[in-house]
């Protein structure tokens, strides 16, 4: 086995003994959207035409709740210090971390959102471009928030600091993942999704640099 | 150049060299380019006299922006040759250049009741200056954002980068997604298209809000080793005190 | 690696690997006029180190005087503020964290360490170096039950899975520890030394070790 799958399995069994912190990101994501039809009224001709951002909304209010707890537990009880030290090159390490981060925690929200779509009465021809769409945006959202995650780490309030770090980093990705999830001719593959994956491109080559910049050098907890 | 420059030391002898003379050019650019914005230039045919809100908006927008590929290129040095001066560069430039991009967005919106009939429109220009000012307070927030100060440098620098980084990506979609503002007209393809007697002032007030610029981030960055050089005094007495 | 080089997401060529190529130079670890900064302010200046197979260096000093600071600086997660610091032996790193993450059994921990390094992790492996702490009977709980000491226990028997030749940088690797695996990280560090490995601890607490050491006391710098 290589020392990334190697990392790989052991993120995908960590995430699974912490598969509770998870249910709370998808738990988070379905009372944002059941507090749209309470704030707006409950009326189909009021929420149709919102059902699309909302859920993109949520879905990047939701997926930020979970990012500080990225890389938190690694460098606190000195894994990221051993891998370091290992064969397993940082970002290599950065992509397995975001990979499981996107799989546990991603991939229940985009099973949940055919039923939320339902709920605020979204026209369902554009379900299958808003699954693909979210697919890509979760995915750099996931990127964003580890840069995001990496650079706060050891940081205080870190929640707060990182929405203030990622949300303006990731309007981009929302502005091409919200025209793509309701495209006017129907076709699913538009400029939009393809200026999405090419948002999605640029954070894949950036943002495991960045982050194992951020984490090649920490202080330990308690180090003196 | 850099290495020579790196020196905190030589770096205030230079800065405090260049200080005064920097205030006096400032001073007298924008008198000048006031004075010829405000009095002695004529008002625009379709915009009336709130075309003068121009001379303070425009200068102010290309500072944001300017200022924001500095602090990158700070970001850059910083994580790249580890100049403790890019840091403190990064730390004096950041607040500046937010303050910058708020007065862009202000003097945007004074400008935008008579014109549009509402202080906000969300048009890709505004819209992206909005984010930019949203950089800046992440860069701010995360510099300061750590119970010893310096641990923020790194972080914060790195993310002046991705800013950087991202600027243009947030550009390009803020102006798919929607473009009201009208085009550019002083940098654009076609040459100059401004009328000489705007022009002028213009130019004044961009020379002389650069220098401003200049002054403020000079001024910050002697505060902030100023500062620090009090923190390590400090740390140095309560040292001898533990004996 | 050198303190001037730029040093980003990558790791210097020293600490590559655990896995060394046999017949290499005669190997050491040489630490040449490095600066320790922490928190902002200068806790050593000029500090030099040289050691070869076989040697144990015991760093001592007050608080805050840069023994952890230093180790984490061979360990090369952090930057020597001046200086050069080369290494051509593989690195093993114990700090004040033990590398385990709580969620999982003391073993997985271990064997993913051992997979990631490239290093024996079969279960015969594996048990042979939990015995050698004395930590068998716990290895399979999830490490978040265990108490201080016997995380201790289980992060130090990755020492034994690493290869004859590495540098041990050890953080107060006996706090905690009952008198009976204090012996056993004794004896530990006694067969490393006899192979021709190197040992470099803090500690304030003395090790029963058979070879006799030097002491590096740092100065507290006021």
């Amino acid at each position: 086995m290589s020392p990334f799958e190697v990392q790989l399995r052991r993120d995908l069994r960590l995430g699974w003994a912490g598969r509770g912190d998870m249910a709370v990101m998808l738990g988070f994501f379905l009372i944002i959207l059941t507090l749209v039809p309470l704030a707006v009224g409950p009326d189909a001709a009021f929420l149709q035409p919102i059902a699309v951002p909302m859920i993109w909304i949520a879905a990047m209010l939701s997926s930020l709740a979970g990012f500080t707890r990225i890389f938190s537990e690694d460098v606190r009880c000195g894994w990221v210090d051993q891998v370091a030290l290992s064969p397993l090159p940082l970002p290599l390490y950065v992509i397995a971390k975001a990979a499981t981060h996107w799989v546990i925690g991603a991939v229940p929200m985009l099973l949940a959102t055919p039923l939320m779509a339902l709920m605020l009465y979204m026209d369902t021809s554009h379900l299958p471009a808003l699954l693909l769409a979210l697919v890509l945006g979760t995915a750099a959202l996931t990127l964003l928030g580890v840069i995001g995650a990496a650079l706060t780490e050891g940081a205080r309030g870190g929640g707060g600091l990182m929405a203030v770090l990622v949300l303006p980093l990731a309007m981009p990705a929302l502005i091409f993942g919200a025209l793509a999830s309701a495209p006017a001719d129907g076709g699913i593959v538009t400029p939009h999704l393809m200026l999405l994956g090419a948002v999605l491109a640029v954070l894949l080559a950036v943002a495991p640099f960045i982050a194992a910049a951020a984490l090649s050098e920490t202080e330990s907890e308690s180090g003196a | 150049m850099f290495d020579y420059l790196a020196n905190p030391a030589r770096f205030m002898r230079i800065a405090d060299r260049l200080f005064w003379p920097l205030v006096v050019i400032a001073t007298a650019l924008i008198g000048a380019g006031l004075y010829y914005g405000l009095l002695n230039s004529p008002p625009d045919y379709q915009q009336g006299e709130t075309v003068r809100i121009m001379y303070v908006h425009v200068p102010a927008a290309w500072i944001a922006t300017l200022g924001y590929v500095a602090l990158g290129l700070c970001g850059l040095f910083y994580i790249v040759w580890r100049h403790p001066l890019a840091d403190v560069a990064l730390r004096a430039m950041a607040p500046a250049g937010a303050m910058f991009a708020f007065l862009t967005l202000v003097t945007g919106a004074f400008w935008g009741k008579p014109m549009w009939g509402a202080w906000w429109v969300w048009d890709a220009r505004l819209t992206s200056m909005l984010i930019l000012l949203f950089f800046y307070l992440g860069v701010i927030a995360l510099a300061n954002g750590f119970d010893q100060p310096e641990r923020g440098s790194r972080p914060a620098a790195l993310l002046a980068l991705v800013g950087v980084i991202n600027v243009p990506i947030v550009k390009f979609s803020v102006d798919w997604w929607n473009t009201l503002h009208q085009p550019a007209s002083l940098l654009r393809s076609g040459g100059v298209s401004i009328d000489q007697a705007m022009l002028v002032p213009l130019l004044l007030m961009l020379a002389g809000m650069h220098c401003y610029f200049a002054v403020i981030v000079i001024l910050r960055m002697k505060a902030i080793l100023a500062e620090r050089r009090l923190t390590s005094l400090q740390l140095r007495q309560a040292a001898g005190d533990g004996r | 690696m050198s303190a001037t080089q730029p040093d980003n997401a990558n790791k210097s060529p020293a600490h590559d690997s655990l896995v060394r190529d046999a017949g290499a130079p005669p190997a050491g670890l040489r630490v040449d006029g490095v600066a320790l900064v922490r928190g902002g302010r200068l806790v050593q200046n000029a500090l030099s180190l040289a050691m070869v197979a076989g040697e144990v260096t015991l760093l001592r000093g007050p608080n805050g005087s840069g023994k952890s600071t230093l180790l984490r600086t061979i360990a090369g997660r952090l930057p020597a503020a001046a200086g050069t610091i080369e290494c051509d032996v593989p690195v093993l790193y114990i700090g004040h964290a033990d590398g385990l993450s709580p969620a999982l059994t003391g073993r997985q921990n271990l064997a993913d360490w051992a997979m990631l390094n490239g290093l024996a992790n079969d279960d015969v492996a594996i048990d042979a170096a939990l015995d050698r702490m004395q930590a068998r009977a716990f290895a399979d709980l999830p490490v978040r039950r265990l108490s201080h000491g016997q995380r201790r226990r289980v992060a130090l028997a990755r020492l034994t899975l690493g290869p004859s030749s590495a540098l041990w940088l050890l953080d107060e690797p006996n706090s905690g520890l009952d008198a009976a695996s204090s012996i056993a990280l004794d004896d530990l560090i006694s067969d490393h030394l006899k192979g021709g490995g190197m040992v470099l601890a803090a500690t304030h607490l003395p090790l029963g070790i058979t070879h006799s050491p030097r002491t590096l006391v740092l100065e507290d710098m006021a």
